[in-house]
């Protein structure tokens, strides 16, 4: 089940060196989430503005966090369980 | 061109490199949940939304590339859906590109899920390097940089062509040579339909000679194979099948080259039929996009071709060479308007091209101040690349909205 949503997001990072950084921890509606693993990362430039992707899993749920690197903020765009619709 | 008669025994020096199921493997690297479940990479998640990319474990339910979505759900009912997302796709096309210049410096990209690449010389030797530990170490460290569930199938071989065929033999994460000493082997193995440009018509067209099977294709005489295409494909053909390589060689370049650009085209699949008042905010969008892409290649277009498939499978279309040269949308959507495209009849697919590409700027009229439209047009792309796609749009793009998404086109 897949759900596309656009809902900010807390996000904890950490920083490997100077050129890798990935998410390690999300907060979403109260409730922390640990991120098990990276899928990938991707950027999207909307215009000037560049956004960092992360595609991460937390056990068994799929996480797309979107990083506006304007605002800084970060925001949730999909959530699925890895299951069909 | 002299003609060979024997296959090339040189050793093999050009190297195939195909992303197994391209966009479902993509989206099963970012989505670890989807991983060994069947994937299918759709236009839209509608149950009339193409097929674009299936994965291996979706393929192995029958579900193939250009089925709609309700046919793949007919044939699996577990196949997960999931929308296109070209950026990703793009930045993953990147990093391979990016990947395979450390192995050679002469990398051509061939599509989104392809590279081809010509073998380094091996140290103090004039013979090509190793393809298999090329190979072995080219898939690792895809692996280990680039994602750990992508795999790809290399050929190895002594044409293009051939080298890509050699890439499909043995998929997914494949790796085959063909050269000298098994090309008959391989040859008997697979059908006519295999090689890479051989569809049901061009077989339909060696049927007609006698040809059945790759090994009469191989033994076939020029002669044969130029009335059985008609035209130079025939020699073409020949030359593939004896191992080498038809007019230039790969161009030196890195993984970034790209061909000389001859036209600018976009086309666009409505949803279902649309009569030309439905039609025309989406041909409007479609020429804006084709023209964006022409001015960022700092072109100017003389030439317009419109086609349109109805939705009974005929079509229409025509084409039109200008006097002038057209950079602006609004002229550009003038000129495709005035082809007079039939309006009664719904419409299926709407396809524009705009060719005869100049670089030169224009002619300076004394009627019309073609300068200022161009600066006005060029602010309008400006504001749109600093802002996003469509912060500023046409009035006539009203009725277009949902249409005509970001894709990456089949091919190069």
């Amino acid at each position: 089940m897949l759900q596309i949503l656009s809902e900010p997001i807390d996000v904890i990072m950490s920083s490997v060196g100077a050129r890798h950084a990935s998410p390690v921890s999300l907060c979403w509606h109260n409730r922390d989430y640990p991120v098990t693993q990276v899928g990938l990362h991707h950027t999207v430039r909307l215009g000037r503005v560049l956004h960092h992707i992360f595609s991460v899993t937390s056990h068994d749920l799929f996480f797309r966090l979107n990083l506006n690197t304007e605002t800084l903020h970060w925001t949730l765009e999909e959530i699925s369980d890895g299951l069909p619709n | 061109m002299l003609l060979p008669s024997q296959f090339n025994t040189s050793p093999p020096d050009i190297m195939h490199i195909d992303l197994n199921s391209c966009f479902a493997s993509v989206e099963q690297q970012a989505n670890p949940l989807l991983r060994d479940k069947p994937v299918a990479v759709v236009h839209s998640n509608a149950p009339y939304g193409c097929i674009l990319a299936a994965s291996y474990e979706a393929k192995l339910w029958g579900v193939k590339t250009g089925m709609t979505l309700a046919d793949g759900k007919a044939l699996c009912p577990w196949l997960i859906s999931r929308e296109a997302d070209p950026p990703k796709y793009r930045e993953v096309h990147a990093r391979l590109g990016n990947l395979l210049n450390q192995f050679s410096d002469r990398v051509i990209s061939k599509s989104i899920d392809e590279y081809c690449l010509i073998l380094p010389v091996g140290a103090g030797s004039s013979r090509p390097c190793d393809p298999f530990a090329i190979s072995q170490s080219i898939k690792s460290r895809i692996q280990s940089e680039v994602g750990d569930y992508l795999r790809v199938s290399i050929g190895v071989s002594t044409n293009q062509n051939l080298a890509k065929l050699a890439s499909g033999l043995h998929k997914p994460n494949g790796f085959d040579i063909i050269d000298s000493h098994n090309f008959m082997d391989v040859y008997q193995k697979i059908t006519l339909q295999d090689f890479c440009g051989i569809n049901i018509r061009n077989e339909a067209r060696l049927h007609r000679v006698g040809i059945f099977t790759p090994l009469q294709f191989y033994e076939a005489s020029i002669q044969t194979l130029t009335s059985a295409f008609g035209s130079i494909l025939g020699r073409y053909w020949h030359t593939y099948l004896h191992g080498y390589e038809v007019g230039a060689d790969l161009p030196a370049g890195k993984a970034g080259y790209h061909p000389p650009v001859k036209s600018f085209g976009q086309s666009y699949v409505l949803p279902h039929p649309m009569l030309y008042d439905e039609w025309r905010p989406i041909l409007a969008k479609l020429v804006a996009k084709a023209a964006r892409r022409l001015r960022a290649h700092g072109s100017h277009a003389t030439a317009v071709h419109l086609a349109l498939r109805y939705s009974d499978h005929n079509h229409w279309h025509t084409s039109h060479q200008l006097h002038t040269s057209l950079f602006t949308d609004f002229d550009l959507l003038a000129a495709t308007l005035a082809l007079n495209p039939p309006l009664t009849q719904p419409i299926k697919k709407l396809a524009i091209t705009f060719f005869g590409l100049r670089r030169d700027n224009h002619q300076l009229s004394c009627l019309r101040d073609y300068q200022s439209d161009q600066k006005l047009t060029l602010a309008l792309d400006s504001l749109n690349n600093r802002y996003g796609e469509y912060i500023v749009k046409y009035g006539s793009f009203l009725g277009s909205e949902g249409h005509v998404k970001d894709a990456i086109a089949f091919g190069k």
